[in-house]
Protein backbone atom coordinates (compact mmCIF):
# COMPACT_ATOMS: atom_id res chain seq x y z
CA UNK A 1 0.00 0.00 0.00
CA UNK A 2 2.87 2.57 0.77
CA UNK A 3 4.80 1.41 -1.51
CA UNK A 4 2.39 1.51 -4.07
CA UNK A 5 1.42 4.97 -3.50
CA UNK A 6 5.32 6.13 -3.38
CA UNK A 7 4.96 4.74 -7.23
CA UNK A 8 2.00 6.39 -7.94
CA UNK A 9 3.63 9.73 -6.84
CA UNK A 10 6.61 8.74 -8.06
CA UNK A 11 5.09 8.33 -11.72
CA UNK A 12 2.94 11.47 -11.40
CA UNK A 13 6.01 13.35 -11.03
CA UNK A 14 8.32 11.76 -13.81
CA UNK A 15 4.70 12.32 -15.68
CA UNK A 16 4.48 15.84 -14.88
CA UNK A 17 8.48 16.59 -15.39
CA UNK A 18 8.49 14.84 -19.09
CA UNK A 19 5.07 17.07 -19.47
CA UNK A 20 6.92 20.17 -18.40
CA UNK A 21 9.73 19.18 -22.22
CA UNK A 22 6.75 19.25 -23.69
CA UNK A 23 4.66 22.48 -24.66
CA UNK A 24 1.55 22.55 -26.31
CA UNK A 25 1.21 23.19 -29.60
CA UNK A 26 -0.16 26.66 -29.18
CA UNK A 27 3.44 27.34 -27.14
CA UNK A 28 5.20 26.04 -30.29
CA UNK A 29 3.21 28.26 -32.20
CA UNK A 30 3.84 31.32 -30.22
CA UNK A 31 7.51 30.43 -30.12
CA UNK A 32 7.51 30.76 -33.89
CA UNK A 33 5.65 33.33 -34.28
CA UNK A 34 7.41 35.26 -31.71
CA UNK A 35 11.12 34.04 -33.60
CA UNK A 36 9.51 36.05 -36.61
CA UNK A 37 8.21 39.43 -35.03
CA UNK A 38 12.10 39.37 -33.64
CA UNK A 39 13.85 38.91 -36.43
CA UNK A 40 11.38 40.78 -39.11
CA UNK A 41 12.94 44.06 -39.97
CA UNK A 42 9.28 45.84 -40.33
CA UNK A 43 8.36 44.79 -37.01
CA UNK A 44 11.76 46.31 -35.75
CA UNK A 45 9.98 49.57 -36.55
CA UNK A 46 7.67 48.96 -33.48
CA UNK A 47 9.90 47.97 -30.69
CA UNK A 48 7.30 48.36 -28.43
CA UNK A 49 5.41 45.64 -29.82
CA UNK A 50 7.62 43.66 -30.20
CA UNK A 51 8.86 43.71 -26.33
CA UNK A 52 5.23 43.19 -25.26
CA UNK A 53 4.57 39.90 -27.18
CA UNK A 54 7.90 39.03 -25.66
CA UNK A 55 6.28 39.55 -22.49
CA UNK A 56 3.37 37.63 -23.44
CA UNK A 57 5.53 34.55 -24.41
CA UNK A 58 7.67 35.13 -21.45
CA UNK A 59 4.34 34.71 -18.83
CA UNK A 60 3.04 31.27 -21.44
CA UNK A 61 6.73 30.25 -20.43
CA UNK A 62 6.38 30.68 -17.08
CA UNK A 63 2.58 28.89 -17.09
CA UNK A 64 4.08 26.27 -18.86
CA UNK A 65 6.73 25.86 -16.29
CA UNK A 66 4.29 25.81 -13.64
CA UNK A 67 1.62 24.02 -15.29
CA UNK A 68 2.61 21.94 -18.51
CA UNK A 69 -0.27 21.35 -21.03
CA UNK A 70 -2.96 23.23 -18.74
CA UNK A 71 -5.77 25.46 -20.53
CA UNK A 72 -3.74 28.51 -18.97
CA UNK A 73 -0.35 27.58 -20.93
CA UNK A 74 -2.59 27.18 -23.89
CA UNK A 75 -5.11 30.45 -23.31
CA UNK A 76 -1.58 32.80 -22.21
CA UNK A 77 0.37 30.61 -25.52
CA UNK A 78 -2.42 31.56 -27.98
CA UNK A 79 -2.21 34.76 -26.28
CA UNK A 80 1.88 35.43 -27.41
CA UNK A 81 1.11 34.20 -30.51
CA UNK A 82 -1.76 36.68 -31.20
CA UNK A 83 0.80 39.53 -30.03
CA UNK A 84 4.13 38.29 -31.96
CA UNK A 85 1.12 38.84 -34.96
CA UNK A 86 0.00 42.05 -33.64
CA UNK A 87 3.71 43.26 -34.09
CA UNK A 88 4.20 42.07 -37.22
CA UNK A 89 1.24 43.55 -38.24
CA UNK A 90 1.76 47.12 -36.38
CA UNK A 91 5.60 46.80 -37.86
CA UNK A 92 3.67 46.39 -41.45
CA UNK A 93 1.42 49.62 -40.82
CA UNK A 94 4.43 51.79 -39.98
CA UNK A 95 5.74 50.70 -43.12
CA UNK A 96 3.10 51.71 -45.02
CA UNK A 97 2.69 54.72 -42.90
CA UNK A 98 6.16 55.41 -44.08
CA UNK A 99 5.73 54.91 -47.58
CA UNK A 100 2.39 56.80 -47.85
CA UNK A 101 3.94 59.48 -45.69
CA UNK A 102 6.82 59.79 -48.60
CA UNK A 103 4.49 59.49 -50.88
CA UNK A 104 2.25 62.76 -50.01
CA UNK A 105 6.10 64.26 -49.30
CA UNK A 106 6.81 64.11 -52.83
CA UNK A 107 3.73 64.48 -54.14
CA UNK A 108 3.36 67.90 -53.07
CA UNK A 109 6.94 68.60 -53.78
CA UNK A 110 6.21 67.28 -57.52
CA UNK A 111 2.98 69.69 -57.17
CA UNK A 112 5.16 72.84 -55.93
CA UNK A 113 7.76 71.96 -58.49
CA UNK A 114 5.30 71.60 -61.66
CA UNK A 115 3.40 74.89 -60.08
CA UNK A 116 7.09 76.73 -60.12
CA UNK A 117 7.30 75.71 -64.06
CA UNK A 118 3.71 76.65 -65.16
CA UNK A 119 4.64 79.83 -63.73
CA UNK A 120 7.90 80.30 -64.71
CA UNK A 121 5.88 79.78 -68.40
CA UNK A 122 3.29 81.86 -67.28
CA UNK A 123 5.93 84.64 -66.42
CA UNK A 124 7.91 83.92 -70.01
CA UNK A 125 4.71 84.66 -71.58
CA UNK A 126 3.63 87.30 -69.64
CA UNK A 127 7.02 88.97 -70.10
CA UNK A 128 6.55 88.29 -74.29
CA UNK A 129 3.59 90.00 -74.34
CA UNK A 130 4.43 93.03 -72.51
CA UNK A 131 7.14 93.24 -74.92
CA UNK A 132 5.47 93.05 -77.96
CA UNK A 133 2.80 95.72 -76.00
CA UNK A 134 5.94 97.86 -75.65
CA UNK A 135 7.43 97.28 -79.17
CA UNK A 136 3.79 98.09 -80.42
CA UNK A 137 2.89 101.10 -78.33
CA UNK A 138 6.77 102.07 -79.01
CA UNK A 139 5.43 101.49 -82.78
CA UNK A 140 2.21 103.83 -82.28
CA UNK A 141 4.57 106.43 -80.75
CA UNK A 142 6.41 106.46 -83.47
CA UNK A 143 3.63 107.28 -85.86
CA UNK A 144 2.34 109.44 -83.69
CA UNK A 145 5.16 111.40 -83.41
CA UNK A 146 5.48 111.45 -87.29
CA UNK A 147 2.13 111.87 -88.17
CA UNK A 148 2.34 115.25 -85.09
CA UNK A 149 5.49 116.25 -87.09
CA UNK A 150 3.63 116.48 -90.31
CA UNK A 151 1.25 118.15 -88.80
CA UNK A 152 3.12 120.75 -87.63
CA UNK A 153 5.21 121.02 -90.83
CA UNK A 154 1.92 121.49 -92.36
CA UNK A 155 0.65 123.95 -89.82
CA UNK A 156 3.83 125.84 -90.10
CA UNK A 157 3.81 125.95 -93.98
CA UNK A 158 -0.02 126.61 -93.50
CA UNK A 159 0.74 129.55 -91.73
CA UNK A 160 3.64 130.68 -93.70
CA UNK A 161 1.67 131.03 -96.64
CA UNK A 162 -0.78 132.59 -94.41
CA UNK A 163 1.90 135.13 -93.74
CA UNK A 164 3.14 135.57 -96.73
CA UNK A 165 -0.02 136.27 -98.08
CA UNK A 166 -0.62 139.09 -95.85
CA UNK A 167 2.53 140.77 -97.22
CA UNK A 168 2.50 139.78 -100.66
CA UNK A 169 0.35 138.81 -103.33
CA UNK A 170 1.12 135.98 -104.11
CA UNK A 171 -0.03 133.43 -107.19
CA UNK A 172 0.45 130.21 -108.58
CA UNK A 173 1.90 130.02 -111.98
CA UNK A 174 2.77 127.68 -114.18
CA UNK A 175 6.33 128.29 -113.43
CA UNK A 176 5.72 128.35 -109.83
CA UNK A 177 4.37 130.33 -106.71
CA UNK A 178 5.06 133.81 -107.44
CA UNK A 179 5.50 136.53 -104.85
CA UNK A 180 5.18 140.06 -105.99
CA UNK A 181 6.28 142.15 -103.98
CA UNK A 182 5.44 146.46 -104.69
CA UNK A 183 8.39 148.13 -105.95
CA UNK A 184 7.27 151.39 -104.28
CA UNK A 185 7.66 149.84 -101.04
CA UNK A 186 11.34 147.80 -101.47
CA UNK A 187 12.53 151.16 -103.46
CA UNK A 188 13.16 155.25 -103.59
CA UNK A 189 12.30 155.98 -107.54
CA UNK A 190 15.28 155.23 -109.21
CA UNK A 191 16.77 153.64 -106.77
CA UNK A 192 18.15 150.31 -105.98
CA UNK A 193 19.07 150.56 -102.15
CA UNK A 194 16.24 148.73 -100.16
CA UNK A 195 14.07 151.07 -97.30
CA UNK A 196 13.68 149.93 -93.85
CA UNK A 197 10.21 148.92 -94.36
CA UNK A 198 11.09 146.77 -97.23
CA UNK A 199 13.70 145.32 -95.19
CA UNK A 200 10.73 143.85 -92.47
CA UNK A 201 8.75 142.54 -95.47
CA UNK A 202 12.09 140.94 -96.67
CA UNK A 203 12.41 139.52 -92.97
CA UNK A 204 8.92 137.90 -92.96
CA UNK A 205 9.05 136.87 -97.06
CA UNK A 206 12.35 134.90 -95.94
CA UNK A 207 10.83 133.49 -92.85
CA UNK A 208 7.76 132.39 -94.79
CA UNK A 209 9.93 130.74 -97.53
CA UNK A 210 12.15 128.72 -94.75
CA UNK A 211 8.91 127.30 -92.76
CA UNK A 212 7.73 125.96 -96.04
CA UNK A 213 10.19 123.20 -95.13
CA UNK A 214 12.44 121.77 -97.99
CA UNK A 215 13.96 125.23 -99.87
CA UNK A 216 13.07 124.82 -103.28
CA UNK A 217 15.00 126.73 -105.81
CA UNK A 218 13.77 130.65 -106.87
CA UNK A 219 14.53 133.37 -108.68
CA UNK A 220 14.48 137.10 -107.99
CA UNK A 221 13.11 138.75 -110.92
CA UNK A 222 12.91 142.57 -111.08
CA UNK A 223 10.88 144.70 -113.22
CA UNK A 224 10.20 148.46 -114.27
CA UNK A 225 7.71 150.55 -115.63
CA UNK A 226 7.47 151.57 -119.12
CA UNK A 227 9.24 155.16 -118.08
CA UNK A 228 12.95 155.82 -119.72
CA UNK A 229 15.42 154.03 -121.32
CA UNK A 230 15.20 149.89 -121.64
CA UNK A 231 18.95 149.74 -121.01
CA UNK A 232 18.09 151.85 -117.49
CA UNK A 233 15.26 149.96 -116.72
CA UNK A 234 17.19 146.77 -116.99
CA UNK A 235 20.49 147.58 -115.10
CA UNK A 236 17.65 148.75 -112.69
CA UNK A 237 15.57 146.33 -112.46
CA UNK A 238 18.36 143.38 -112.35
CA UNK A 239 20.06 145.77 -109.33
CA UNK A 240 17.11 145.91 -107.58
CA UNK A 241 16.78 141.44 -107.88
CA UNK A 242 20.19 141.67 -106.57
CA UNK A 243 19.55 143.52 -103.52
CA UNK A 244 16.65 141.53 -102.98
CA UNK A 245 18.70 138.55 -103.26
CA UNK A 246 21.82 139.88 -101.14
CA UNK A 247 19.37 140.67 -98.48
CA UNK A 248 17.16 137.16 -98.56
CA UNK A 249 20.51 135.23 -98.79
CA UNK A 250 21.90 137.35 -95.79
CA UNK A 251 18.45 136.34 -93.70
CA UNK A 252 19.50 132.34 -94.31
CA UNK A 253 18.33 131.59 -97.95
CA UNK A 254 21.01 129.44 -99.33
CA UNK A 255 22.37 131.70 -102.14
CA UNK A 256 22.84 128.18 -104.17
CA UNK A 257 18.93 128.12 -104.15
CA UNK A 258 18.25 131.70 -105.31
CA UNK A 259 19.24 133.98 -108.55
CA UNK A 260 18.09 137.25 -109.54
CA UNK A 261 17.32 138.47 -113.19
CA UNK A 262 16.53 142.16 -114.31
CA UNK A 263 13.47 142.32 -116.82
CA UNK A 264 13.24 145.68 -117.15
CA UNK A 265 9.86 146.87 -118.39
CA UNK A 266 8.91 142.92 -119.79
CA UNK A 267 5.95 141.19 -118.87
CA UNK A 268 3.62 144.47 -117.67
CA UNK A 269 1.05 143.60 -114.75
CA UNK A 270 -0.99 146.76 -115.59
CA UNK A 271 -1.33 149.54 -118.07
CA UNK A 272 1.46 151.81 -117.94
CA UNK A 273 -0.75 154.66 -119.61
CA UNK A 274 -2.31 155.27 -115.69
CA UNK A 275 0.23 155.90 -112.16
CA UNK A 276 -1.65 152.89 -110.67
CA UNK A 277 -0.98 150.44 -113.68
CA UNK A 278 2.86 152.06 -113.77
CA UNK A 279 3.24 151.66 -109.81
CA UNK A 280 1.84 148.35 -109.79
CA UNK A 281 4.77 147.21 -112.73
CA UNK A 282 7.27 148.41 -110.69
CA UNK A 283 7.92 145.36 -108.69
CA UNK A 284 10.20 142.48 -107.90
CA UNK A 285 8.76 138.99 -108.40
CA UNK A 286 10.10 135.82 -106.30
CA UNK A 287 9.34 132.58 -108.29
CA UNK A 288 9.78 129.88 -106.17
CA UNK A 289 9.44 127.15 -108.93
CA UNK A 290 7.67 123.77 -108.05
CA UNK A 291 6.92 125.27 -104.63
CA UNK A 292 3.87 122.93 -103.64
CA UNK A 293 1.10 125.44 -103.20
CA UNK A 294 -2.10 124.37 -101.74
CA UNK A 295 -4.49 122.31 -103.95
CA UNK A 296 -7.18 124.72 -104.31
CA UNK A 297 -4.05 127.49 -105.07
CA UNK A 298 -5.72 128.65 -109.13
CA UNK A 299 -5.25 132.90 -107.66
CA UNK A 300 -3.53 133.18 -104.48
CA UNK A 301 -3.63 136.86 -104.48
CA UNK A 302 -5.08 138.16 -101.37
CA UNK A 303 -4.10 141.28 -100.19
CA UNK B 1 -22.40 14.57 9.48
CA UNK B 2 -22.80 18.72 10.40
CA UNK B 3 -19.31 18.73 10.51
CA UNK B 4 -19.26 17.51 7.25
CA UNK B 5 -21.41 20.22 6.53
CA UNK B 6 -19.89 23.09 8.32
CA UNK B 7 -16.15 21.31 6.47
CA UNK B 8 -17.79 22.33 3.21
CA UNK B 9 -18.93 25.35 4.00
CA UNK B 10 -15.79 26.88 5.49
CA UNK B 11 -13.98 25.41 1.86
CA UNK B 12 -15.99 27.09 0.27
CA UNK B 13 -15.41 30.60 1.97
CA UNK B 14 -11.97 29.37 1.60
CA UNK B 15 -12.63 28.75 -2.04
CA UNK B 16 -14.15 32.04 -2.98
CA UNK B 17 -11.54 33.96 -0.39
CA UNK B 18 -8.51 32.55 -2.39
CA UNK B 19 -10.24 33.22 -6.07
CA UNK B 20 -10.69 36.74 -4.63
CA UNK B 21 -7.19 37.23 -3.56
CA UNK B 22 -5.89 35.32 -6.76
CA UNK B 23 -7.78 38.06 -8.57
CA UNK B 24 -9.97 34.80 -9.66
CA UNK B 25 -13.26 37.79 -9.13
CA UNK B 26 -15.42 38.83 -12.11
CA UNK B 27 -13.31 40.03 -14.75
CA UNK B 28 -15.38 43.26 -15.81
CA UNK B 29 -12.75 45.22 -17.07
CA UNK B 30 -11.70 42.64 -19.33
CA UNK B 31 -14.68 42.15 -20.62
CA UNK B 32 -15.29 46.01 -21.25
CA UNK B 33 -12.08 46.56 -23.02
CA UNK B 34 -12.24 43.48 -25.00
CA UNK B 35 -15.36 44.81 -26.32
CA UNK B 36 -14.24 48.28 -26.99
CA UNK B 37 -11.92 46.99 -28.66
CA UNK B 38 -13.96 44.69 -30.93
CA UNK B 39 -16.24 47.95 -31.81
CA UNK B 40 -13.07 49.82 -32.74
CA UNK B 41 -12.06 47.19 -35.21
CA UNK B 42 -15.42 46.83 -36.67
CA UNK B 43 -15.75 50.85 -37.05
CA UNK B 44 -12.06 50.73 -38.67
CA UNK B 45 -13.63 48.26 -41.41
CA UNK B 46 -11.93 44.98 -39.57
CA UNK B 47 -15.09 43.75 -42.06
CA UNK B 48 -13.59 44.44 -45.59
CA UNK B 49 -9.87 42.80 -44.71
CA UNK B 50 -9.98 39.13 -44.63
CA UNK B 51 -7.56 38.84 -42.14
CA UNK B 52 -9.12 41.46 -39.91
CA UNK B 53 -12.54 39.53 -40.38
CA UNK B 54 -10.72 36.07 -39.14
CA UNK B 55 -9.61 37.91 -35.91
CA UNK B 56 -12.88 39.96 -35.36
CA UNK B 57 -14.52 36.73 -35.78
CA UNK B 58 -12.63 34.71 -33.24
CA UNK B 59 -12.58 37.54 -30.57
CA UNK B 60 -16.36 37.69 -30.86
CA UNK B 61 -16.36 33.83 -30.91
CA UNK B 62 -13.81 34.52 -27.42
CA UNK B 63 -16.31 36.91 -25.70
CA UNK B 64 -19.30 34.74 -26.42
CA UNK B 65 -17.43 32.03 -24.21
CA UNK B 66 -16.02 33.90 -21.80
CA UNK B 67 -19.78 35.48 -21.17
CA UNK B 68 -20.71 31.78 -20.91
CA UNK B 69 -17.93 31.14 -18.59
CA UNK B 70 -19.08 34.02 -16.53
CA UNK B 71 -22.44 32.84 -16.40
CA UNK B 72 -21.47 29.74 -15.30
CA UNK B 73 -19.54 31.72 -12.06
CA UNK B 74 -15.88 30.33 -13.83
CA UNK B 75 -14.07 33.56 -13.62
CA UNK B 76 -10.84 32.03 -14.40
CA UNK B 77 -11.56 30.44 -17.65
CA UNK B 78 -13.52 33.61 -18.61
CA UNK B 79 -10.41 35.47 -17.81
CA UNK B 80 -7.94 33.61 -19.99
CA UNK B 81 -10.84 33.85 -22.85
CA UNK B 82 -10.64 37.42 -22.54
CA UNK B 83 -6.90 37.72 -22.73
CA UNK B 84 -7.22 35.68 -26.25
CA UNK B 85 -10.71 37.62 -26.94
CA UNK B 86 -8.55 40.91 -26.19
CA UNK B 87 -5.47 39.59 -28.20
CA UNK B 88 -7.37 38.99 -30.98
CA UNK B 89 -9.71 42.54 -31.44
CA UNK B 90 -6.15 44.22 -30.93
CA UNK B 91 -4.72 42.21 -33.77
CA UNK B 92 -8.04 42.74 -36.22
CA UNK B 93 -7.84 46.23 -35.36
CA UNK B 94 -4.27 46.70 -36.28
CA UNK B 95 -4.77 44.83 -39.77
CA UNK B 96 -8.03 46.65 -40.12
CA UNK B 97 -5.67 50.04 -40.25
CA UNK B 98 -3.24 48.48 -41.97
CA UNK B 99 -5.39 48.30 -44.88
CA UNK B 100 -6.79 51.55 -44.46
CA UNK B 101 -3.20 52.74 -44.69
CA UNK B 102 -2.50 50.80 -47.52
CA UNK B 103 -5.12 52.53 -49.47
CA UNK B 104 -3.76 55.96 -48.47
CA UNK B 105 -0.84 54.78 -49.69
CA UNK B 106 -1.66 53.80 -52.98
CA UNK B 107 -4.16 57.07 -53.46
CA UNK B 108 -1.01 59.26 -53.08
CA UNK B 109 0.93 57.28 -55.23
CA UNK B 110 -1.94 57.36 -58.07
CA UNK B 111 -1.90 61.01 -57.54
CA UNK B 112 1.91 61.34 -58.10
CA UNK B 113 1.29 59.08 -61.31
CA UNK B 114 -1.24 61.38 -62.49
CA UNK B 115 0.79 64.47 -61.96
CA UNK B 116 3.45 62.87 -63.60
CA UNK B 117 1.08 61.58 -66.65
CA UNK B 118 -0.44 65.84 -66.62
CA UNK B 119 3.40 67.01 -66.44
CA UNK B 120 4.88 64.95 -69.34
Amino acid sequence: MKISTIAAVTGLLAASACASTTPTPELVNARTAYDRARTDPTASLVPDSVLSAKQALDKAEQVHEKDPQSDAERSYAYVAQRRAELALALGDNAKQKQQADAAVAHYSELQDKLRANAQAQLGAERSQVSQLGSALVQTQNGLAAEKDARKAAEARAQRAMESLNKIAAVKEEARGMVITLSGQVLFVTGKSELLPAAQDQLDQVAKALKDQGEIKPMVVEGYTDSVGSDAANLTLSKNRAEAVRSYLVSKGIPSDKISAVGKGKANPVASNDTPDGRANNRRVEIVVSGANAPANGSDMSGK
Amino acid sequence: MQHLKSFVAVSGLVALFVAGCGGSGVPLDKLTDAKATVRAAQEAGAQGTPQAALHLKMANDELASAQKALDDKDNDRARLLLNQAQADADLSLALARGTAEKQQAEEAQAKIDGLLKQSQ
